[in-house]
């Protein structure tokens, strides 16, 4: 595959997924918020991907349907329909909150000059956890020259967003955990595999690595890591101070 | 759903009945059906579908009791898996059942089965709820969501055929394998943990289960 580096988002489709077992982990709702939300905005770059969860919410489904049942409480049906009384037999409600729709103000626009060129807007539901960044004060911070991070809030896992100058080495690193790495914009190489906007990059805890960002621009990044990360580097070691690890 | 063709055994019926034993927590116990209990009969989808349509339509009541009967039991027991007990898991399905009554417009038939929509449902109320956790989800109306390219040509249908093939694709895998699909879907618990009660190492316990998610898959592809 070619992880061309175009920058019309629109005709670029990712080529590097998810596994078979997170996807169905998503749609199961056995997975936690971390990750989810990395898998869950590869999942609006990525319409194959979203084919498939909806192949495995509707084994879900299917499940659900086979399950024996369990004994209702007593009075179970006329306390719900009470309970009907009290809601508004809301037809407009589709369950879709209105924030979804509106674009915060500083949320939509890639950080800097990742965005200069493009000014394209961040899918949900990062935007949405970008927006509660900004609402916790967070900012972005400089962790070393032409590397700005900026932490996000989701329970199971570390997670920020990384903005890397083009042609950057990330430091060379292991992790005690999995990572995973969604690209937004720009794209990186790591050895001779490439890496362009919505490809996820899975690197497992026996992995150490050295990516490089590619030269035609910079790289927006959408970065998780379970566990801790092991510097290999007297500049990763830095680096990670600087992340806060 | 047309192996089991006994919804008339409850429809009558009280939706009370004795409280039954706990279910198993053994790995086996989590996937014997147990047709003693109420909702054990399939329901046909096609009927949910109506019943949905009938409560977004004229906020029918009578259709909403009727698909509770139908799936409400299931939805505690879903819920009682996930670790819910007795009382709590009563309370999110009556919970789950009052949003099916306020989202009823947005089900889409040609989109998902009614069981697959009301897992959802389910699913996101029980992260809500358990966990504490959002659930980061996506927005189809985002104007950052990347479009598909080749959407489906689908039809109302399609879903429900696509559900039967995928209970037929299921009752076809290897036991063992089954039980792990289930066990994923319905225990929150990590693969380490499954791993440790079935005594089996835990790479063979992901592959088993990346194994039985491809053939499911392939068997809904080999249909399209």
């Amino acid at each position: 595959m070619t992880s061309g580096r175009t920058s019309h988002r629109p005709i670029y489709r990712p080529a590097h997924h998810p596994a078979e077992e997170q996807l169905a982990g998503y749609a199961a709702g056995e997975m936690a918020e971390a990750p989810s939300l990395v898998i869950a905005t590869h999942l609006a770059l990525c319409p194959a991907c979203r084919r498939q969860v909806a192949d495995y919410e509707a084994l879900g489904g299917e499940l659900l349907s086979q399950l024996a049942g369990e004994p209702l409480g007593e009075g179970s049906l006329s306390q719900t329909l009470a309970r009907l009384d009290a809601t508004d037999a809301g037809r407009a409600d589709t369950g879709r909150s209105q924030r979804a729709r509106s674009v915060p103000k500083g949320t939509g626009v890639a950080p800097s000059r990742a965005a200069a060129d493009e000014a394209f807007l961040l899918p949900q539901p990062l935007r949405d956890y970008m927006s509660q960044a900004w609402a916790d004060k967070g900012s972005w911070r400089k962790a070393m020259p032409g590397l700005r991070v900026l932490k996000l809030k989701a329970e199971g896992a570390k997670v920020w967003m990384m903005e890397l100058q083009p042609s950057r080495p990330i430091p060379h690193h292991g992790h005690t955990g999995q990572e995973l790495v969604l690209v937004l914009s720009g794209g990186y190489h790591d050895g001779p595999t490439g890496y362009g906007p919505g490809d996820l990059h899975m690197s497992g805890p026996e992995t150490i690595h050295e990516p490089v960002t590619d030269a035609d621009g910079p790289c927006l990044c959408l970065v998780m890591v379970e566990g801790s990360i092991r510097p290999t580097s007297w500049l990763g070691r830095i680096v990670s101070g600087f992340m806060g690890f | 759903m047309t192996r089991s063709p006994t919804r008339e055994g409850n429809r009558d019926g009280p939706v009370q009945v004795p409280k039954a034993a706990a279910p198993g927590t053994g790995l086996l116990a989590t996937t014997l059906p147990r047709a003693d209990l109420p909702g054990a009969g399939l329901p046909t989808a096609g009927l949910a579908d109506e019943l949905i349509g009938r409560i977004a339509r004229k906020s029918d009541r009578a259709a909403f009791a009727e698909l509770f009967r139908l799936f409400a039991p299931r939805l505690k027991s879903y819920l009682m898996r996930q670790g819910c007990d007795f009382s709590l898991a009563e309370e999110l399905m009556q919970e789950t059942m009052v949003m099916v009554w306020r989202r009823a417009a947005s089900f889409d038939p040609r989109r998902a089965a009614a069981t697959t929509w009301l897992f959802t449902i389910a699913r996101n109320k029980r992260i809500d709820a358990l966990r504490r956790q959002h659930r980061p989800e996506i927005d189809l109306a985002d104007p950052a969501l990347v479009g598909d390219p080749a959407p489906s040509a689908e039809e109302p249908v399609l879903a429900n055929e696509r559900g039967r093939r995928l209970a037929e694709a299921l009752a076809a895998l290897p036991v063992e394998q089954a039980a792990l699909v289930r066990l994923a879907y319905f225990d929150d618990r990590a693969h380490s943990d499954i791993a440790a009660e079935t005594r089996l190492p835990l790479g063979t316990v992901k592959s088993r289960l990346r194994l039985a998610l491809v053939k499911l898959r392939r068997a809904l592809e080999e249909y399209e």
